[in-house]
């Protein structure tokens, strides 16, 4: 492309990048019906739970640039706690429910694995540990209590 | 105009801030025009990081589901495009590190799209080759410079106050940082001509 091809005015070639942007690498259409769909995913009764930590912003704070530790993340809401590892495409956690001190009581019963277009039941033993294999994709764990719903947030299990 | 018509014209219109407040009650409608509004902001983010498009798809749609989770505790409304951008490039690098290897990104795979136009009558062939030659280009400038153009490409911008601090850059030096990217851009494209020109006539 030669300089009399080019335009030597900045804003005039910005312009011209945004719209071989457009032709070369577009939003997906996909991308974009999903993001349009994702406000339907939202129940409005859901409760939130707090990222406590995250193993993989420690790392990215610390500037590490690949590991092949799992993921670790804790998530807390209210009284119930829940401990989460991804290794791959392997998910194992824990949910207790903590008192204000000790180490807290397994969680009884039923939690649900989703992802954006299916709801799996996940049971949790007496410990209150779980393991199941993920789909790639974003997916969160919800924890339904007698009053609320719980959901971390949207995680992603990688390809 | 209908009422439907004059509903996404009101809506399109609207502030982000009030947009944003509207979705967190539900409304399809302003969610749409964020969506729209905003779509470009996380693509740039997730592939000037350099994910392969796979996982920039991957990537994007959990920042979406992120947002709609959290879009009634945004903090800084009018600030969403940096939300956007900063949750985006978040989730490129925890992926890349849970990854024991990257994979490389081909930036010319976009460019079989190119194959798979219909009509050569209905389209500047040469412009779209110039095109291609530019994003070429492009796609070979340091990530500092991807990173700031890209920020910079979307419509309507994002402001420079939040193009300052998801890149580091302060808010007086953006336009000269801008202007030395472009430069390096003209010169590379100058390099390649000289090098085509060269390889024909040899």
């Amino acid at each position: 492309m030669a300089d009399d091809v080019l335009p030597r005015d900045d804003h005039q070639l910005l312009a011209r990048l945004t719209a071989a942007a457009e032709h070369f690498d577009p939003v997906p259409v996909t991308v974009t019906d999903f993001a349009l769909a994702a406000i339907g995913l939202q129940r409005f009764d859901e409760q939130l739970a707090e990222l406590i930590s995250d193993s993989a912003d420690s790392l990215r704070l610390a500037g590490v640039r690949a590991t092949n530790a799992p993921r670790l993340l804790r998530f807390g809401a209210g009284y119930l706690r829940i401990d989460a590892a991804i290794d791959a495409d392997v998910l194992s956690g824990r949910v207790v429910t903590t008192a204000s001190t000790g180490p807290g009581s397994p969680y009884p019963g039923v939690i649900q694995l989703q992802s954006p277009d299916a709801m799996t039941d996940v049971s949790l033993d007496e410990f209150g540990e779980f393991t199941v294999v993920l789909q790639p994709g974003p997916f969160r764990i919800r924890v339904s209590g007698p009053t609320s719903v719980t959901c971390t947030e949207w995680l992603l299990c990688p390809r | 105009m209908t009422s439907e018509l004059q509903t996404i014209q009101r809506t399109a219109d609207q502030s982000v801030t009030e947009l944003v407040r509207l979705a967190a009650r539900n409304d399809h409608q302003a969610w749409a025009v964020l969506v729209e509004r905003f779509g470009r902001v996380v693509w740039a983010a997730t592939r000037s990081a350099g994910l392969s498009s796979d996982d920039a798809v991957d990537v994007s749609q959990t920042v979406w589901l992120r947002l709609a989770q959290s879009i009634g505790q945004i903090r800084d409304p009018e600030r969403i495009g940096l939300w956007l951008h900063t949750t985006a490039r978040n989730e490129c690098t925890k992926l890349l590190h849970q990854r024991s290897r990257t994979i490389a990104v081909d930036p010319m795979a976009a460019f079989a799209s190119i194959a798979s136009i219909d009509d050569p009558n209905v389209i500047d062939l040469e412009r779209i080759e110039e095109d291609r030659r530019l994003w070429s280009a492009f796609s070979d400038l340091p990530e500092k410079c991807r990173t700031l153009l890209r920020m910079l490409m979307t419509e309507p911008p994002l402001p420079y106050v939040d193009i300052a601090a998801a890149t580091g850059i302060a808010v007086g030096s953006i336009g000269s940082r801008r202007h030395r990217c472009l430069a390096t851009l003209r010169a590379e494209l100058g390099v390649r001509d000289r090098s085509e020109h060269r390889t024909e006539i040899s």
